[in-house]
C-alpha cells in the first residue's frame, strides 16, 4: 500500500472519529422532536416541539412587554408549542402546517359559527389572504356589547400565551373565522 | 459579522416577526415584505450572501443567528440564478427549523414567477400577432 493511500485512510478515520465524538457540525444538528398527535379519524398530524430557549434568547423577549399593553400575558415564552399546538394539541407540541390544521378541522367535524353566536370554548382561526392559517386561538368570552368582539387566549409564536381582544394581535385580522365541534 | 448584518437589517421588526411566527409562510411573507431584506439582497450578489450564510451556519444558534440565517435565505429568494435555486432546493440539509418548508415555499414562488413570465410572453406574442394582422381589438388602434 502506497504511503499516499495510507495517509488518505488515516485522514478519513480521523475525520470520522472527530464527527463521532461530536464535532461542531454534529452537535448543532437539531433533534426534531415529534410526538404522536392524531385527528378523531386517527390520521397522524405532523408536529414539532421547538428548541428550548437559552438565557440570551429569553432576554430578547423583554422588549416585547411594552409593545402590546392591551393584551394580558398568561405564560412565559416557550417555543415548545405554538398557537395551533395550544388549540389542537393541548400545549404539547407545535403544528405549523396549514394543511394539517385543515385536516383536523375536517376530521374532527368542526363547523363554522357566526360571530353573533360565538361562545367561550369555540376556536378562532386567522387566515391570511393567500389561505395560510397564520394564527389560532381559544375563545374565552362572548363578544362584548360595544365592539362585538370576543376575548381570545392564544399563543403568539415562540412568545407567551396572551389573552386579548380577538383583533388585538400581530396577525391578519381581516379574515377571522370561528369554529365549534357540535357532536 | 452579525453586527454588520444587524446594521443593514431592520432587526427589531424582523425579530418580532420571527418570535410571533406560527407558520413558515407567515415568516416568509413578513420577511420578504420587509424593505431591509430587499436592500440586503441588492447590496450583495448571490455568492456573497451564500458565503455569509455558510459562516453563520457554523455559529451556535441563538435568536440573532437564526434571524440572520432566515434573512439571508429570504434575501436569496430574490435572486433567480441556477446556483441559488439549487442552494434553496437543498436548504433542508442544514437542519434548521422551517428550512425545509421555506425551501418548498420559495421554489413554488420561483415556479409561479416562471409561469407569470411565460404568460406575459404569450400575451406579448398575442399582442404583436394581432398588431401584425392589423387588429383593432386592443385599446391601442393599429393600422386604423
Amino acid at each position: 500500500m502506497s504511503l499516499f493511500l495510507k495517509l488518505k485512510i488515516f485522514l478519513k478515520i480521523i475525520k470520522e472519529k472527530s464527527n463521532f465524538f461530536g464535532s461542531d457540525q454534529i452537535r448543532r444538528i437539531r433533534k426534531i422532536k415529534e410526538i404522536i398527535v392524531q385527528t378523531r379519524e386517527a390520521n397522524d398530524i405532523e408536529n414539532c416541539q421547538g428548541d428550548s430557549l437559552n438565557a440570551f434568547d429569553q432576554a430578547q423577549f423583554i422588549d416585547m412587554r411594552n409593545r402590546f399593553t392591551l393584551a394580558i400575558p398568561r405564560s412565559n415564552p416557550t417555543p415548545i408549542y405554538n398557537c395551533h399546538g395550544l388549540v389542537f394539541a393541548s400545549r404539547r407540541t407545535g403544528i405549523s402546517n396549514t394543511e394539517e390544521i385543515q385536516k383536523i378541522i375536517k376530521d374532527d367535524k368542526y363547523i363554522e359559527v357566526e360571530l353573533n353566536n360565538v361562545l367561550p370554548g369555540d376556536i378562532v382561526l386567522y387566515y391570511s389572504l393567500d389561505g395560510d392559517i397564520e394564527h389560532s386561538g381559544l375563545v374565552v368570552s362572548k363578544p362584548d356589547r360595544d365592539l362585538h368582539l370576543p376575548f381570545v387566549c392564544s399563543k403568539w409564536g415562540k412568545y407567551r400565551e396572551m389573552v386579548h381582544s380577538a383583533t388585538f394581535c400581530p396577525y391578519n385580522v381581516s379574515l377571522m373565522r370561528y369554529y365549534r365541534i357540535k357532536e | 459579522m452579525i453586527e454588520d448584518l444587524k446594521n443593514i437589517l431592520d432587526f427589531i421588526s424582523l425579530k418580532e416577526t420571527y418570535l410571533f411566527a406560527n407558520t413558515p409562510r407567515y415568516l416568509y411573507k413578513n420577511f420578504r415584505n420587509n424593505q431591509s431584506i430587499l436592500i440586503l439582497s441588492e447590496k450583495f450578489v448571490s455568492s456573497e450572501l451564500k458565503k455569509l450564510f455558510y459562516k453563520l451556519i457554523k455559529q451556535p444558534r441563538n435568536i440573532d443567528v437564526r434571524i440572520c440565517l432566515y434573512s439571508l435565505v429570504i434575501a436569496l429568494s430574490f435572486k433567480q440564478d441556477y446556483n441559488t435555486r439549487l442552494f434553496i432546493k437543498n436548504l433542508n440539509k442544514f437542519k434548521v427549523e422551517w428550512f425545509k418548508e421555506l425551501s418548498e415555499i420559495i421554489i413554488s414562488s420561483f415556479i409561479m414567477d416562471q409561469n407569470e413570465k411565460i404568460d406575459m410572453k404569450f400575451r406579448m406574442k398575442d399582442y404583436f400577432d394581432d398588431k401584425s394582422k392589423g387588429s383593432t381589438n386592443s385599446h391601442i388602434t393599429v393600422n386604423a
